[in-house]
């Protein structure tokens, strides 16, 4: 009876130690399927991206593929770690995997994606940065028209036509280059990101070119007759550059509010420097 | 004997006359000194400068972008009186007035492509202009100008002062600041040093400018296209290619920082435009109260000084004549007394009047400080928290322009800080 006992108990205990075994063998060869998959797979990207067989978009889902074995790995190895006392076999580089952090010493990702790649992805956080300060800037600037009183003299409405100029030219050259052709063969997302600001650009010209459309119309030598000089404006032929300026800026005006200020500013301008 | 006797008394006369007339002329000498010696200035501005302005239109490639950089504020005056109704609020008011005042002038000669207002220490300006008010008492303005452009020039360091009321500097024109003039003659002072540049010179001082920046972006990309000399002068070594895809980037870049920099003006402007009339009145009613408290004290002095040289005229009489001579100025020694007690009074009362103006000049400074200082304040921390967002972007955007660059190259990037 106590013989039967003692056989029960060794098999139980027998049959516990083999489950477990079992359970860390199989982790075991999970590790080592997973290892060596990924080795395979990174010769083989090697390999390929050597004799150029990648297109753009293979070689991004092989990155990813090679990523996932990566954290397969890593994870793998950890288990086995907290698992088991005994040491690691030798033919598995776990120390590689779990030292630090999940990424695998000596297999740097970022360094395994072209230089294209990279380039490309930093451009789109350059771009995306400069977008959010433009925003920021607009903001800004609505602040500040907010703090202006609307009934300013016309000498800051013709300062803010100008600022409008200046920003509109500087659109324009950044949306320029921003366009060219080797811009252009940069990545998807830079493109995006250009695209995205080009709207930007887009709308603002779009206001611009509104207003030095309604110029030119008025402006225009057949309409001269209506530019609407009051009778107490000088004849201006003794006029410095800022005073042409604003002669000018008041003589295509069509906004007759605006217009009005514009010469008076014209007038006291004259007044100050005559 | 009677003969001596009269010409005692003649000669004793004849003494008084004298003292009197030595007292008198010190008195004179006295009060004009007192007078003059507040209205000299070492440097003046004469009142009839006129602002000088481009004839023709220059062409956009040699127009000099201008950074006025927000004044030093300088010191107070150490004397007591100097320094009556003047605070350290005003000066920063002031420092930040007048930057924005001389951009307006500058703006109407034609001279120049863009003028701004920018905070102390801000890189990339072709044209650089500081300043340091040494003396703004509401009569007289001083500042030390100082001009340099990008490639480390010295244009000049001058001093400019202007007193109004020297005679003829009072402005004929109302709405015009009373210290025209010396914006003007500063203006006038950089228009003529711009113009004795060359085509090539001007040309350079863009280049070097935008290298500069560039460099300061991209050191790894752009340090070595300048050089430095050792007076501190850059140099330029060579230009990068039109199509130089980071040069570009640079480009689009530095757009970004004149937009700032036009942003940052918009808080200026409006800050001119809220203090301008404030400060204008303060000025005027400042120097009328201290003009007035300069008269006051001048009749106070003079009153003083005749009425005790009336009185020490009497006793003299009455101490060096004759009998005969007392007995002939007995009224005139009484009315010369009470006359002189008199006078002293008038002064003394003046005196007291004195005081009401001391008081009303505090009182302006104390009632315009109230309404600078929530302006300096509030245009202070708006420009200091767009500049502080900006920098930290440029941060970012030249560690990652640094990295693009290397991942464009392949070259590995040079340690930060090497330029």
């Amino acid at each position: 009876m106590r013989n039967h006992f003692k056989i029960m108990l060794s098999a139980i205990l027998l049959g516990y130690c083999g489950s477990v075994a079992k359970a860390e063998s199989e982790l075991l060869q999970r590790v080592r399927a997973d290892y060596a998959a990924l080795s395979q797979a990174m010769t083989e990207f090697d390999r390929a991206r050597t004799a150029g067989e990648l297109g753009a978009a293979e070689e991004v889902d092989f990155i990813g593929w090679v990523e996932q074995l990566v954290q397969q790995v890593h994870q793998g190895c950890r288990a086995l770690e907290l698992e088991s006392d005994e040491p690691v076999p030798v033919d598995l580089p776990c120390d590689k995997f779990i030292v630090g952090s999940p990424e695998p010493i000596g297999i740097d990702i970022s360094a395994e994606r072209s230089r294209e790649e990279n380039t490309a992805a930093m451009l789109d956080q350059l771009h995306s940065a400069l977008s959010k300060f433009d925003e920021q800037l607009l903001q800004e600037q609505e602040k500040i028209k907010a703090q202006t009183p609307r009934d300013d003299s016309a000498h800051e409405v013709a300062s803010a036509q100008e600022s409008m100029g200046e920003a509109g030219e500087a659109e324009s050259a950044a949306a320029e280059s921003e366009q060219t052709d080797s811009e252009r063969a940069e990545t998807d997302a830079a493109t995006q990101a250009s695209g995205e600001e080009g709207d930007e650009e887009g709308d603002e010209q779009k206001e611009q070119h509104t207003a030095s459309g309604a110029q030119s119309t008025i402006g225009s030598p057949d309409q001269s007759e209506s530019r609407g000089i009051p009778d107490d404006v000088p004849d201006g032929s003794d006029d410095d550059v800022v005073a042409r300026q604003l002669r000018e800026a008041a003589e295509k005006e069509t906004d007759p509010e605006l217009k009005k200020k514009l010469w008076e500013e014209y007038k006291r301008y004259k007044a100050g420097t005559g | 004997m009677g003969r001596v006797q009269t010409l005692q008394s003649r000669y004793r006369v004849n003494l008084i006359v004298q003292i009197l007339r030595n007292l008198f002329t010190a008195l004179i000498v006295g009060v004009l000194i007192a007078g003059c010696a507040t209205t000299n200035v070492s440097r003046s501005v004469p009142p009839e400068v006129t602002l000088d302005k481009a004839i023709t239109e220059l062409p956009e490639e040699q127009l000099l972008d201008v950074w006025i950089e927000l004044f030093d504020p300088g010191e107070l005056p150490e004397k007591e009186k100097e320094a009556l109704g003047l605070y350290p609020e005003i000066r920063a008011a002031e420092a930040r007035f007048m930057p924005a005042h001389l951009r307006q002038v500058m703006e109407k000669t034609g001279y120049w492509g863009a003028v701004r207002v920018v905070p102390r220490d801000t890189e990339g300006a072709e044209v650089l202009v500081g300043g340091v008010i040494k003396v703004s008492d509401g009569k007289t303005l001083e500042i030390e100008i100082t001009a340099q452009d990008a490639t480390g020039r010295r244009w000049f360091k001058r001093r400019y002062a202007h007193n109004i009321n020297d005679v003829g500097n009072k402005p004929k024109n109302q709405d015009e600041d009373s210290f025209e003039p010396v914006y003007y003659d500063i203006a006038n002072d950089l228009a003529e040093f711009r113009t004795s540049l060359t085509d090539e010179e001007l040309t350079r001082v863009r280049q070097i400018a935008e290298m500069r920046f560039a460099a300061d972006m991209l050191p790894d990309g752009f340090g070595d296209h300048l050089q430095m000399d050792d007076q501190g002068n850059y140099m330029l070594v060579r230009l990068p290619a039109e199509d130089d895809p980071a040069y570009r980037r640079v480009q689009i870049i530095r757009d970004r920082d004149f937009q700032l920099i036009d942003t940052l003006n918009g808080y200026y402007e409006n800050f001119y435009r809220d203090l301008e009339i404030p400060y204008q009145e303060w000025r005027k009613a400042r120097n009328i109260e201290a003009e007035a408290l300069r008269e006051a004290k001048r009749k106070a002095a003079s009153r003083k000084a005749l009425g005790a040289l009336a009185i020490l005229g009497a006793i003299a009489i009455e101490v060096l004549g004759s009998s005969n001579t007392r007995a002939t100025t007995r009224t005139a020694r009484d009315v010369m007394i009470l006359g002189g007690a008199y006078s002293i009074k008038k002064g003394m009362d003046i005196s007291s009047e004195s005081n009401i103006h001391r008081a009303a000049i505090e009182e302006l400074g104390e009632s315009f400080v109230s309404e600078a200082r929530p302006l300096v304040i509030e245009v202070e921390g708006e420009t200091l928290e767009l500049k502080g967002s900006a920098e930290a972007q440029y941060k970012q955007w030249r560690e990652l322009m640094r990295k693009i660059y290397a991942s464009e190259t392949g070259l590995e990037p040079v340690a930060r800080g090497t330029y």
